[in-house]
């Protein structure tokens, strides 16, 4: 898939949603778990790309990893209105810990200019699942809205 | 895994499923039900309820709800108490929103003074009260500032100029929860909470202008100041960004301590560390700090309120009687002495989308209210009514004085949006001449009332089991939604 073409699907549950992405690799997986939660907040593809962020998260696990970087998306949305719409990552793991840095792109959001769809809080560690089968990478979680 | 199959009758509204059930369960799990809804019930959230009744040191029983949905962890109109010397504390017991809560506002006008002013009041107040995606707060917070409104609460507020003095007395722990302590909640649960402070948000947060239509109880709605027709403003919202994060952050740092220590956990989302651990501790003082800030964020809403009505009204909030009823938290863990077989003892009770509950006579309910029990304040949804009930010394008995907190969702949000659309539900709202000024359209479908288990029947079930009685209902005028 091309680097920032979206690419994930919505389940169910019955308090919140849940996300689904399936990727060649685990940096594209990572950024499909963004843009998915990011465009239950918006219409993600819409959000410009004006502003850019040096971003670095280490993590002892894959599944801390993803908590941690959807987390700092959250973060930087509640502190300081910023919503990103592209993510030039990369993820390295040594011999302890996993390592996501990069830059990340988008726009100060402002309900002028863009649509508003839903609150999300935090995301779960409820059904969490990272599996590497074959060539692809499969995640899972549920957000709590 | 156990479910509604389990389910023993104890009596009218209550269920059980005995400890036998499973072996690693400590106590039973009791649930309160009306008949239909232990039909329909889910699994998943019975199964929860019977996960905590294996954490250690819990006391009595796990308690799920009339309102009981699944949650993460623990289910949503669950309570769990734990003994000070060997029980657990885990931050998925309260969940993302600390202290959620409802504070509800009387005013001395009837339905009838209002009615022609109810379409201004609800434009100014959702002009002045900011809701919905980067709500932020109109007082911008200064860094340093934000240790002050987590260590002070509601007090900070008034301070600031944000209500009157008397206020704090109709509040839950006066609006500040002892042992908060700033440093142990992190930069980034800070920097969320800054820009908030003093918003709505949004999901199923709301502000209602509403008139009392039934009482149910003359005595008990005299002593809190309540009569038919009276117009009365219920606030509903939380810590914000602040409290996700503080919850978020315990919640990991515990995932790491269970991993490390090789926990054997029922559910990843139950998390949790030993009373006396560091882990426990902090999150304690954290949590207490998210609480403040939740009580903050109410009293600032409220000012915000007094201030718009007395600009449409062009009278003053005191002489529109503009008082607190009452302040509680839905979502927080607090330490509290209740009888346990023989002997009074010191526990921690955890309330995920519960309500205090205390009967008559207890030190914590303000001197005004003791002789009657505290006041429960259980909103509605979206254009269905609320209640004021009262606590009762049933539920000291059997729920740790805990009771309902609302309508539990029955419909997920997608499909909510597929059943209903969002100008359908503002013209039901409308033709029941309700006026509903919301943010975001989708929200509007994602909170339709029919998406949610209806609050009476919940109410009701509460009442008729005993762990709270109802005193007045309140039908809603004007809604705004984040």
């Amino acid at each position: 898939m091309n680097d920032n073409n979206p690419n994930f699907k919505y389940f169910d549950t019955t308090a919140d949603i849940g996300i689904e992405v399936e990727s060649d690799n685990i940096t594209d997986a990572f950024k499909n778990s963004a843009f998915g939660t990011l465009n239950l907040i918006t219409d993600i593809e819409k959000i410009e790309k004006k502003i850019t962020k040096e971003i670095v998260i280490e993590s002892e696990d894959e599944y801390g990893l993803l908590y941690d970087w959807i987390t700092e998306l959250l973060i930087l949305l509640d502190s300081e209105n910023f919503m990103a719409s592209e993510y030039n990552i990369n993820i390295e793991k040594n011999s302890d810990e996993y390592i996501l840095h990069g830059k990340i792109s988008g726009d100060t959001y402002s309900t002028d200019k863009y649509s508003y769809k839903t609150e999300v809080k935090a995301i779960t560690y409820h059904e969490m699942n990272i599996e590497k089968k074959d060539n692809t990478y499969k995640i899972k979680f549920i957000l709590d809205l | 895994m156990v479910g509604k199959n389990d389910l023993e009758k104890i009596r009218d509204g209550v269920y059980e499923i005995p400890s036998s059930a499973r072996k690693d369960m400590r106590v039973p799990a009791r649930i309160y039900l009306d008949d239909e809804s232990a039909k329909t019930i889910e699994d998943t959230a019975i199964n929860q309820v019977a996960n905590v009744a294996c954490l250690e040191g819990i006391q009595k029983r796990s308690i799920g709800l009339p309102d009981i949905h699944f949650g993460y962890g623990f289910s949503i109109g669950g309570v769990a108490a734990f003994a000070e010397n060997n029980g657990i504390i885990s931050p998925g017991g309260v969940g993302f929103d600390i202290n959620c809560g409802v504070r509800l506002i009387k005013t001395n006008l009837t339905e009838e003074d209002i009615k022609p002013h109810m379409q201004e009041l609800v434009d100014e107040l959702f002009k002045k009260i900011p809701s919905g995606l980067g709500s932020n707060g109109i007082k911008h917070l200064k860094e340093s500032e934000i240790d002050e409104v987590l260590l002070n609460g509601a007090q900070w507020a008034i301070e600031n100029g944000y209500g009157w003095e008397e206020d704090l007395k109709f509040l839950e722990e006066n609006g500040c929860m002892a042992g908060a302590d700033p440093d142990k909640v992190s930069t980034k649960a800070k920097r969320r909470g800054i820009p908030q402070l003093g918003s709505l948000g949004s999901g199923n947060h709301f502000l209602e202008i509403q008139s009392v239509g039934d009482i149910y109880d003359e005595k008990t709605a005299q002593v809190y100041g309540l009569e038919k027709d009276q117009v009365v403003i219920l606030i509903h919202t939380g810590s914000r960004g602040c409290g996700y994060q503080i919850c978020a952050d315990n919640l990991r740092e515990m995932d790491k301590t269970a991993k490390r220590l090789k926990m054997n956990l029922p559910d990843r989302q139950l998390a949790c560390a030993p009373i006396d651990s560091d882990e426990a501790q902090k999150y304690l003082q954290a949590m207490a700090a998210g609480a403040n800030y939740a009580w903050t964020n109410r009293q600032m809403i409220q000012h915000w309120t007094r201030e718009t009505f007395e600009n449409v009204l062009k009278q003053d909030a005191d002489s529109l009687g503009m008082h607190v009823l009452y302040d509680v938290a839905h979502n927080i863990i607090k330490k509290e002495r209740h009888q346990v077989g023989k002997v009074n003892k010191t526990v921690y009770v955890h309330r995920k989308g519960a309500t205090r509950s205390f009967g008559p006579g207890r030190k914590e309910i303000t001197q005004e209210y003791r002789d009657v029990g505290q006041p429960v304040l259980i909103p509605g949804t979206m254009g269905t009514c609320s209640y004021v009930l009262a606590g009762t010394e049933n539920a000291m008995k059997e729920t740790f004085g805990s009771t309902a907190h609302g309508a539990g969702r029955v419909l997920s949000r997608s499909g909510a949006k597929r059943e209903f659309s969002p100008e359908e539900i503002q013209k039901q709202l409308s033709d029941k001449g309700i006026i509903l000024k919301a943010n975001s359209q989708p929200v509007i479908a994602e909170e339709a009332p029919n998406a949610y288990k209806d609050v009476d029947a919940v109410v009701k079930t509460a009442h008729d089991a005993g762990i709270s009685k109802l005193v007045a209902q309140m039908k809603p005028l004007g809604v705004i939604k984040g």
